[in-house]
This record gives C-alpha cells, sequence and structure tokens, in this order.
C-alpha cells in the first residue's frame, strides 16, 4: 500500500503532506528531511525509485517540485507508480490550469481533496480525471452558493 | 488561480512570506509567531466561517512545517457539523490530518459521521464516506459498519465505490463485523457494477482478500477477470478511463496482479490466462511511453508468476530484453527486476544480458546496483558462487547503508552454506564477511556457525579440527573485534582442547595467545566471559595440570566486577582445584565408549534386536552445542580421534558383522586412522544408462517403515534418480576457471571476463536446468563418472553405502570437502555376467571396528573363508527379471522362519545388505551383488504370517545362495 505522498520542494520545504499510517509531526519532519535529502542527491539519470526505512520510495520531479510517494516494500510495480505521479500532476493541472508551486501553497486544502479522490486506504482507486474533479467542482459551488 | 486572491490578506501573506523563506531556520521563525498568533485568535466569539476556515488552513500549515498545533484541533472537529459543504470537508480533512487514529477526539466525531452517512443529500455522503475511510478505528468501526454497508446499493457511482473501499477498512480492522459469505457477496456485487469506478475499486478488495491467501475461493472467478482484461484492453471502458490514449492502465495492472495470484502452480487457471495476457503483453508492448511499459512489467510479473508457458516466456524475454537494452535507468530497474522473476523459471534468459548486467553492476546508482545483486543472488549456483560472493563482499565493505548492508551479510552467509566449493573456501568466506559485517554477529549468527563448525567436525574429524584450529590461532595473532574475538575463543576451546589434548606444547601455545587478548582493549566485558571460558576449556583438555598460569587469571577475574566474570572465574577455579584432587586417582581410566558392553550387544543384535539409531542424538547434540555455546564442556567429548563416531549409525555395523574377516584391514586401506577420510566423496559411481528404477521407489516408499536401511535405499535411490539429469550436464561439464577477484577497471575486456566468471555456468548448464536447482550437499558431492562403455547394461549402485548416506540425512549444509582429495576406492570392477558394475563397499575405520565390535560373539562361528559381504544392487524390476532369466543357479527352499511380517523381512534383508527392489503384497523381490567378486544375487522370497518362508535365491555363484541360506536359517529361522 501507499504510505504517504509528499511534495517537496528544492529547499526542503514540505508543500503538502498525506499520510495513509499515523506518524507524530517529528517523525513526519525526519523522514521528510531525509527523503529531499536522498532525492537531491540523485541525478537525474539515475533511477526515480530508492529504498528508504522500509520503504520503497518513487519520486519525479517537476521544475522546483518533488513528488514522493512512500510504499511498503513489497508493492509491485514502481513504474505504474512514476505514473499515477504524473497522472495526478495531470489532474492538479487540470484544475488549476498550469499549476504551480504556488498553486498548491494558496489552496493545499484542494491539493488534498484531489489525492483523497485518487487515494483511499493506501490503494489508488480513481485514476478518470473527470471523476477525481467531479467532487471537488461541487465543493466549489457550494463556497459560492 | 495562484494569485491566491480568493484569501484573506492575513493568509496570503503568511502563505507568501513561507513561500519566500530561503532556510528552515527562517521558517520556522514565522511559523512561531504566527502559532502565537493564532492562539490569542481562537478566543475571538462569534467568528466568522470564513475565519474559522482560515484559521484551520494555518494550522495546517503549522503541523506540516513541524509544529504543533493541536489547540485547534478541537475547531476541526466543530467545522465538520458546518452545514456549508465546503466547510464540512475542510472540517473532515483537517480532522483526517491532525488526528491520530486512537485520539480521544475522534468519539467526538462518530454521530456527525453516522449522521451524515444517512443524509439524503448525495455529497454530504460522499464527505462523510472519505472522512470515514481516513479515521475510522477499532473502537468506533461497529457504529459505522451498519450505515457503510447500506451505501452499498446506492445508486450514485461514486458512493458505491468509497463505500466498498470503507468496507475493506472495516474488514481489516474488525474480522467479525461482516461475516465472510457476505463480504464475498458484496465484492462480487462490487465486480459486477456498471460502473467501471466501482468495478475497480473492488478489484483491489479482490487482490487483498488473494494476498491474504484466499485463492481457491475465486479461482470460480478467473473467466471474469479475463473477460474484463479483454474488454479494457479492447478500449470497450469509456475513453476518460484513457491514459495517454492507453486504456485504464491502472485497472490492468490490478487484474493482472490478481490474476497471477490465481494462476500460480495451477496450470487449469493458467490456460485460462495465457491468451489474455498474451494479447495484454503484445498491446503494451506495442508503446513507448512509461505507462505501457509498466503494463509490460506486469505482464512479464504474471508470466513468471503463473503456470509457465513456453511461447509466453519468449515473449516476456523479448519484452525485458527491450528494457535492459535502454539507456534509461528505470526502464534498466525494471529490466533487471523482471529478469530476477524470469530467472526463477528458466536460468537461460540471463545470458543475453550477461554485459548489461555486469554494467548495471558497476552502475553510479545504488539502487540499480541493488537490484543487479538481487538478481545475482537468484542465479548463484555452485559454479558461479566464488564470483559473486566475492562481488557481494566486495560491496559490503563499500557500502555504507545500514539497511544494505545487514541484506548482503544475511545473502552473503546463506549463499556461502549452500554453495561454498570446499570448507577452506567456506571459513575463509566467513571469516572474511565477519570482518566486515562484524556488527551483524548477533547470538543467531554465532549460534548457526558453531553448529556448522562442530557438525562438521564431528563428521569429518581431526583433519578439520587442526585446520580450523590453525586458522583461527592465526588470526588471535592479529587486533580482533570482540564480536570475531568471540568466534575465534569458541573454536579455540571448544575444537583446539580436543584436537590438542596430547600436544602440551600446543595447548601451552593456544593459552598464550588467548591470555595475550585480555589485555587487549575489549568492547564489553561479556567478552572477557567468552576468554575466560576458553581458557577453561583449554586447562581442561589436560586436567587443569598446566595451571599455574592461568590460576592466577581465573584469580585475578574472581574479584571482577562484572557479575558474569566473576561468576566464571569461580566456577572454574574450583573446578580445576577439584580435578587437582582428583589427580592422585589417574591410573582409573575411563571408557567413554563402554565397550565392555559390546559383547553384548552383538550378541544381541545377532538375536535380531533393533539397531540402535544415534541420529536423533546426532541431532540433539548438535543443538545443544550450538545453544550452549558459551557453557563448557566437562562431559567426556565424543571422541574425534575415532572418526566422528557420532554420527555412524547401525549401518556401519551391518556391513561389518559380515565382513569380519582378515582382508578388513585391506580393503579398510583408503581409510587413514583418524577416520577423516569418512566424508570424502564416494568413489567414482557407474552411472546407469537405463531409466532409473522409478517403480520401484515408488513402491518402497509407499510402505515407508521406519528402519534405516530401508531409508538409506530408498535415499540412495532417490538421489540416483536426480543424479541422471546432472550427469548429463556434468558430461558437458568444463569445470569453471578459478574466478579471480573481480576488478573495478572499467574496461571492456574486465568486463566480459567478470561476465564469463557469472554466467559460464549457467551457459553449461542451461540444457539441464533442473541440474542447477538441485542445491546443497547433494550438488556439492563429488562429479559422477560417466561409464565408458555404453554397451553393457548398467546398473546403479547407490550413491553411497550405508553410512554415507545416514550422513547426509542430519540436514548438514557444510558441503563436502572434494577438491584436494584423491579419489579413493577401487576402479570399477566389470563381471562376467550379469555384468554389475559395483564399487567396493564402504567398510567402516578400522576404529570404527574397534568401537563396535569388539571380539565379533558369534553363536555359530563360521569359518572365515565362508565369511562374504554384499551391497546393495539398484535395478529395476525389468532388469531383475532380465537378470534371473540369465542366471540359472536357483536355489528354492521353504522353511519355518521367525518372519511373519513385512517389517521382519526388511530386517532380514538389512542384514544381508542387499536391496529390495519390489514388494507386492507377501511377495518381495531383492537384488545385491558380492562385494568381493561383484558376482549378481536375486532373491525372491514369500513370507507368512504362521512363519513359513518361501526364498528363491538365483546367484551367478551358486555358493552366495549358500551362504545366504545359511545366514538366514541361522539368524531367522
Amino acid at each position: 500500500m501507499i504510505n504517504f505522498i509528499l511534495m517537496v520542494n528544492k529547499q526542503g520545504q514540505t508543500r503538502l503532506a498525506q499520510y495513509f499510517q499515523f506518524l507524530s509531526v517529528k517523525e513526519r519532519m525526519t523522514l521528510e528531511g531525509e527523503l529531499i535529502r536522498k532525492c537531491l542527491s540523485r541525478s537525474e539519470t539515475q533511477c526515480s525509485f530508492l529504498e528508504h526505512r522500509g520503504y520503497k520510495i518513487i519520486y519525479r520531479r517537476y521544475a522546483s517540485l518533488y513528488f514522493i510517494i512512500g510504499m511498503d516494500l513489497e508493492e509491485e510495480n514502481e513504474m505504474a507508480y512514476l505514473e499515477f505521479i504524473h497522472n495526478l500532476v495531470e489532474t492538479l493541472d487540470k484544475y488549476f490550469e498550469n499549476v504551480c508551486e504556488l498553486d498548491i501553497m494558496f489552496n493545499i486544502e484542494k491539493a488534498h481533496y484531489i489525492l483523497e479522490e485518487m487515494v483511499m486506504n493506501g490503494q489508488i482507486v480513481e485514476t478518470n480525471k473527470t471523476q477525481i474533479l467531479a467532487p471537488i467542482h461541487v465543493l466549489d459551488k457550494a463556497k459560492d452558493e | 488561480m495562484s494569485s491566491g486572491s480568493h484569501l484573506s490578506k492575513e493568509l496570503h501573506d503568511l502563505i507568501k512570506s513561507i513561500g519566500e523563506t530561503r532556510s528552515k531556520q527562517e521558517e520556522d521563525k514565522i511559523i512561531i509567531k504566527e502559532v502565537q498568533q493564532l492562539k490569542t485568535k481562537l478566543n475571538e466569539k462569534n467568528m466568522p466561517p470564513k475565519k474559522v476556515k482560515e484559521m484551520l488552513i494555518r494550522a495546517i500549515y503549522i503541523e506540516m512545517l513541524g509544529h504543533d498545533a493541536s489547540f485547534v484541533h478541537i475547531n476541526a472537529i466543530h467545522l465538520t457539523q458546518s452545514k456549508n459543504l465546503a466547510l464540512k470537508r475542510l472540517g473532515y480533512l483537517c480532522c483526517s490530518l491532525f488526528l491520530d487514529n486512537d485520539s480521544e477526539l475522534l468519539i467526538l466525531l462518530v454521530a456527525t459521521l453516522q449522521k451524515d452517512l444517512a443524509s439524503t443529500n448525495v455529497h454530504i455522503v460522499v464527505n462523510a464516506l472519505t472522512a470515514v475511510g481516513k479515521l475510522i478505528s477499532k473502537t468506533f468501526v461497529n457504529a459505522l459498519t451498519e450505515p457503510v454497508l447500506k451505501l452499498l446499493t446506492h445508486n450514485t457511482d461514486i458512493v458505491r465505490k468509497k463505500a466498498l473501499m470503507v468496507m475493506q477498512i472495516i474488514r481489516q480492522l474488525n474480522q467479525d463485523c461482516i461475516a465472510e459469505q457476505d463480504y464475498d457477496d458484496r465484492i462480487r456485487r462490487g465486480i459486477q457494477d456498471k460502473e467501471p469506478s466501482v468495478m475497480g475499486a473492488a478489484f483491489n478488495l479482490y487482490h487483498e482478500e488473494l494476498k491474504k491467501g484466499a485463492v481457491n475461493k475465486y479461482k470460480p472467478l478467473t473467466g471474469t477477470f479475463v473477460s474484463m482484461l479483454k474488454q479494457i484492453i479492447e478500449h470497450k471502458l469509456h475513453k476518460d478511463y484513457d491514459y495517454h490514449r492507453f486504456p485504464a492502465p491502472w485497472l490492468q495492472i490490478k487484474l493482472l496482479q490478481i490474476l497471477t495470484l490465481l494462476g500460480a502452480n495451477d496450470l487449469k487457471v493458467s490456460e485460462q490466462i495465457y491468451e489474455v495476457l498474451g494479447s495484454t503483453l503484445r498491446r503494451a508492448d506495442d508503446t513507448t511511453i512509461n505507462i505501457g511499459y509498466a503494463v509490460t512489467y506486469q505482464c512479464v510479473k504474471c508470466v513468471s508468476g503463473i503456470y509457465p508457458q513456453q511461447s509466453l516466456l519468449e515473449q516476456a524475454a523479448n519484452s525485458v530484453s527491450r528494457f535492459l537494452k535502454s539507456d534509461n535507468n528505470n526502464l534498466k530497474y525494471l529490466g533487471i527486476n523482471a529478469l530476477t522473476q524470469i530467472v526463477s523459471i528458466s536460468q537461460k534468459y540471463v545470458l543475453e544480458h550477461q554485459m548489461t548486467i555486469v554494467d548495471c553492476l558497476e552502475s553510479n546508482d545504488d539502487t540499480l546496483k541493488k537490484e543487479t545483486l538481487e538478481l545475482l543472488f537468484k542465479m548463484t549456483n555452485e559454479q558461479n558462487c566464488e564470483v559473486i560472493i566475492q562481488k557481494l563482499i566486495h560491496f559490503l565493505k563499500t557500502s555504507s547503508d545500514s539497511n544494505f548492508k545487514k541484506d548482503l551479510f544475511v545473502k552473503i552467509s546463506l549463499l556461502n552454506e549452500k554453495h561454498a566449493p570446499t570448507q577452506e573456501w567456506f571459513i575463509k568466506t566467513a571469516n572474511t564477511l565477519f570482518e566486515f559485517g562484524s556488527e551483524f554477529i548477533d547470538n543467531d549468527v554465532r549460534n548457526n556457525f558453531f553448529k556448522l563448525l562442530i557438525d562438521n567436525f564431528n563428521d569429518i574429524g581431526s583433519e578439520f579440527g587442526v585446520f580450523i584450529t590453525e586458522i583461527y590461532s592465526e588470526l588471535l595473532r592479529n587486533d580482533l573485534q570482540d564480536n570475531i574475538l568471540k568466534i575465534v575463543c569458541w573454536v579455540i576451546g571448544e575444537i583446539g582442547s580436543q584436537i590438542y589434548d596430547q600436544d602440551p606444547n600446543k595447548l601451552n601455545e593456544l593459552t598464550q595467545l588467548v591470555i595475550l587478548k585480555l589485555d587487549s582493549q575489549l568492547e564489553s566485558e561479556t567478552t572477557i566471559s567468552w576468554i575466560l571460558t576458553c581458557l577453561a576449556k583449554l586447562q581442561s583438555a589436560r586436567a587443569f595440570q598446566m595451571f599455574d598460569q592461568t590460576r592466577a587469571i581465573f584469580q585475578k577475574y574472581m574479584q571482577s566486577k562484572n557479575l558474569d566474570c566473576q561468576q566464571r572465574a569461580i566456577d572454574f577455579y574450583t573446578l580445576a582445584k577439584f580435578n587437582a584432587a582428583l589427580k592422585g586417582s589417574q591410573f582409573i581410566t575411563v571408557d567413554p565408549k563402554m565397550s565392555f558392553l559390546d559383547a553384548y550387544v552383538q550378541q544381541e543384535r545377532l538375536r535380531g534386536a533393533q539397531a540402535y539409531n544415534p541420529s536423533l542424538q546426532v541431532k540433539a547434540a548438535a543443538l545443544g552445542s550450538a545453544t550452549e555455546a558459551p557453557s563448557l564442556n566437562f562431559g567426556p567429548y565424543s571422541d574425534n580421534k575415532y572418526g566422528g563416531s557420532k554420527t555412524n549409525t547401525f549401518g556401519t555395523e551391518e556391513n561389518k558383522s559380515t565382513t569380519q574377516n582378515p582382508s578388513a584391514p585391506t580393503i579398510a586401506g583408503p581409510w587413514d586412522d583418524t577416520g577423516y577420510n569418512q566424508k570424502q566423496p564416494p568413489p567414482p559411481k557407474p552411472t546407469i544408462a537405463t531409466p532409473m528404477a522409478i517403480g520401484s521407489t515408488t513402491g518402497m516408499g509407499s510402505n515407508g517403515s521406519g528402519q534405516t536401511t530401508t531409508k538409506t535405499t530408498m535415499q540412495s535411490m532417490g538421489s540416483g534418480q536426480m543424479g541422471l539429469s546432472s550427469n548429463q550436464a556434468q558430461s558437458t561439464y568444463v569445470p569453471p576457471v578459478r574466478p579471480l577477484p573481480p576488478k573495478e577497471d572499467p574496461n571492456l575486456k574486465e568486463k566480459q571476463k567478470l561476465a564469463n566468471q557469472l554466467f559460464a555456468p549457467i551457459s553449461q548448464t542451461q540444457q539441464q536446468p533442473q541440474s542447477t536447482q538441485k542445491k546443497g550437499i547433494t550438488a556439492v558431492a563429488a562429479p559422477k563418472q560417466m561409464n565408458t562403455n555404453p554397451n553393457i547394461p548398467q546398473i546403479t549402485q547407490p550413491k553411497q553405502t550405508a553410512q554415507v548416506q545416514n550422513l547426509l540425512e542430519i540436514d548438514e549444509p557444510l558441503p563436502i570437502k572434494q577438491q584436494q582429495q584423491p579419489i579413493l576406492g577401487a576402479p570399477q570392477v566389470y563381471v562376467q555376467q550379469p555384468q554389475i558394475i559395483t564399487q567396493k563397499p564402504v567398510v567402516v575405520p578400522q576404529q570404527q571396528q574397534q568401537l563396535w565390535s569388539q571380539p565379533p560373539v558369534q553363536t555359530q562361528p563360521i569359518p572365515q573363508q565362508q565369511i562374504k559381504s554384499y551391497i546393495p544392487a539398484n535395478i529395476n524390476v525389468d532388469q531383475y527379471e532380465q537378470l534371473w532369466e540369465r542366471n540359472q543357479n536357483i536355489k528354492e527352499v521353504t522353511l519355518q522362519s521367525k518372519i511373519k511380517s513385512e517389517q521382519d523381512f526388511r530386517r532380514m534383508i538389512q542384514t544381508i545388505n542387499i536391496n529390495i527392489i519390489e514388494v507386492i503384497d507377501q511377495e518381495i523381490i531383492c537384488a545385491g551383488a558380492n562385494a568381493e567378486n561383484k558376482s549378481c544375487v536375486l532373491l525372491y522370497g514369500c513370507y507368512n504370517l504362521n512363519g513359513s518362508l518361501e526364498l528363491k535365491i538365483n546367484s551367478t555363484d551358486p555358493k552366495d545362495a549358500e551362504y545366504i541360506l545359511a545366514l538366514i536359517k541361522r539368524q531367522f529361522c
């Protein structure tokens, strides 16, 4: 299962963090710090997968933002999750139109909602962008009322 | 949207300032200030909803950036009760981000959740389900089960989808909430849902159940899953599910994972999968996008996970080639992983990619390197293990990642135990491993290693003992880490003291070396305990006669502040004192072998008493020696100078009782006094050209009487069968080039060389994949020689005769020393007719004879020249019949005997030491050969419950028949 999904920028600042298994604030900070250091230390040509603290880590960089997924070691298809990250980014892009780091910062709750629609109980439940965004649009309307 | 114009200025500025910080310290400063502001704000009354919302978003930032915002948690819970959908959702989101599943605050949410789940507003229900999915915990799972299950039939698809996922969580939390049958029914309805989203969610539930092992239950659904996959790859789903024009890739992957589990080891199910798997792979392979590769990779995993099919394997291997040939490391990573999967089915696919694999091994990408090591681990066999272990040790030396090192340590020890070519190599590798992975040596590792050593020492005897004592006493001269020093102390104390118990000088030398270590820098005081124990063991070898120097040491440590050291020192000191007191009574010699009982034992054996089977004791002893490693063994040691007597069974004695003749010493020629040759590879073994007697093996297997000889024979026949495949492999076998230590020079020649070392053995054995699958001790046995004369009907001998076979029963992980020792035993002898090629019976070493058969007490002494010995012949029923036809010296008798059951009969056959070919009711046929001239003996027997025994003995030499008959009459009538 997916244990966590993070968005961390090149400066090591967390922009979004969703955990599917509870970790205390302190544990999260340490883990995120270690992970971004590891990701930053890797070159473009090296592969996007690594193991850290008993997690299988899959990461992908978009401009200055790293998307990082941590999974159980027995999870089998790294490439599928690497593409899942891209699907997430495309979904964010579809919603925010030309998504950038600031979009996520100013609308952090929306980014969370989108993730919540895509992943439940650490498993991928939805990859169809129309289906993912439908409930978010409903919320946007509700706010306007 | 990125302007953030929808936010208040306060929040906007906060986020902006966080975004502009360039260091953690700056960020912390902002957040600490923010926490204070927020705390004061909280006191404001009647805050407008928008303010509450922003306050919570600020709290999200505070917690995300590593600070505590627990003071707003209660506000998040309040917000979930809001009538505004957006605020409610934010409330739930904050709860799931802030609260641990054990949080007491969660109980406050249950009523709200229950109410929302039952709402008529579908959006509220969706929000509530999302929240339940994140927040539900064991304490209130019961309260929410009912409302969630109701939603499984809701008319909105998103509700059904989420309800399914929540149902999965409920079952994970508490199995009893939903009955198994009910659960099955509900997920089945899930995959039948007309909405692909709901169906896709249900796949997750099936996959989880299958992973938990409920495979058989869902096998009937294979057809359903297959047709779903077929529909997906044929673009039958709405194009919204496409990703880069690839139809529903994540659903394809999930289905493939499900099918892999369903089809594993099941030809019937796999046959349903082959077709759709082939087309899924083809379609995915046609793409050049990442997601296509992901599906291809999953297909390869499925191909190697289900019952193998040749054409699919080829197809999969082709896809893997594409991955490996790519320049992209992600694809290489997939390729290496996929290859690791395929290697478990057939090693031949590795060959094509040897250079790529070597490249990956030298890669600067640690992840890739690790996966490649995993592949190497999976493809290790006897021939390439030296190179691979060296490679792994190299990584152990250079890596700094302790998880990785631990993994390497475990892998290397496994490979070393399984495949080490010689004992010397084994010990040296183990020492290197300990040196570079000393932090991973724990009690389990140590005890396991000690057990291996002591088992080998017991089996092989003093040669091995001298060898390891030398190695370890040499080590003592260096600076050692504590963990290694402990091992050295144990070896010197336990084995050195036994080896040199007659050599005071050597003992003294060892003692001096060990004493020096007390003055060296030690990491912990427990090491001192190990050293003291070692000293005590060394001294006890000579009954504490040379105690003077050691006494002072014990006296010193009797004052130690460490309780364990102190206790040991006192114990050893006291023991030594008692021993000194006993010195006066040295003339009492203890006979640990209790040879005074031999006459009695012999007598009882002749009367047909059961043979003593010490194998159980040996196991117990071996275990004991491992678990009680640090304790002192003052009991009489099994006297290994006499050839590892412990592991010899009465199989040995059988032989002897019939081989007691003056020529025994010459037969025992190859066995030296120390008896160490016992574990040498057996003499060149003849092999069969005709297929093995499978029928007879199974025939015997079905009536598994627990007798030693029977087991031995079965085993030998079994291994004979296995031997057949490896023989063929070995006929083309070229000994691998002794590997050189791999060099880091990345030039092509070096890589090529490494590749050759790694893969040459696979190319040699790939025609016979089975032979590489044989692992462990059987695989290391001496290469069998093919018979040079193909025209002679060849009959296999059991691979090894009784006592050696029985040693194999003890699960002994150390390989037999095979290389430096000369092959012993008489050359193959061809006898006229029928031609049975045999080996000399393995005769007990002389010492053994002293041990078990003191002056043979025989009720009716037989004239010397009449004593004959026999050996079993492994032939099948057809061969038996052919031989029977050819021989006309048939002796027929009906006797009144003590034999009334098959077990009795087997005992008789065991006594003669020939081999049972087949048992049909009360009729049994057996075959053997005269150990001296190899002439053939066939025996047919039919026993009756009343004791009447009908025998037909057909032998090339009529004397054999007479002899056997006499033997039977004497002992069994």
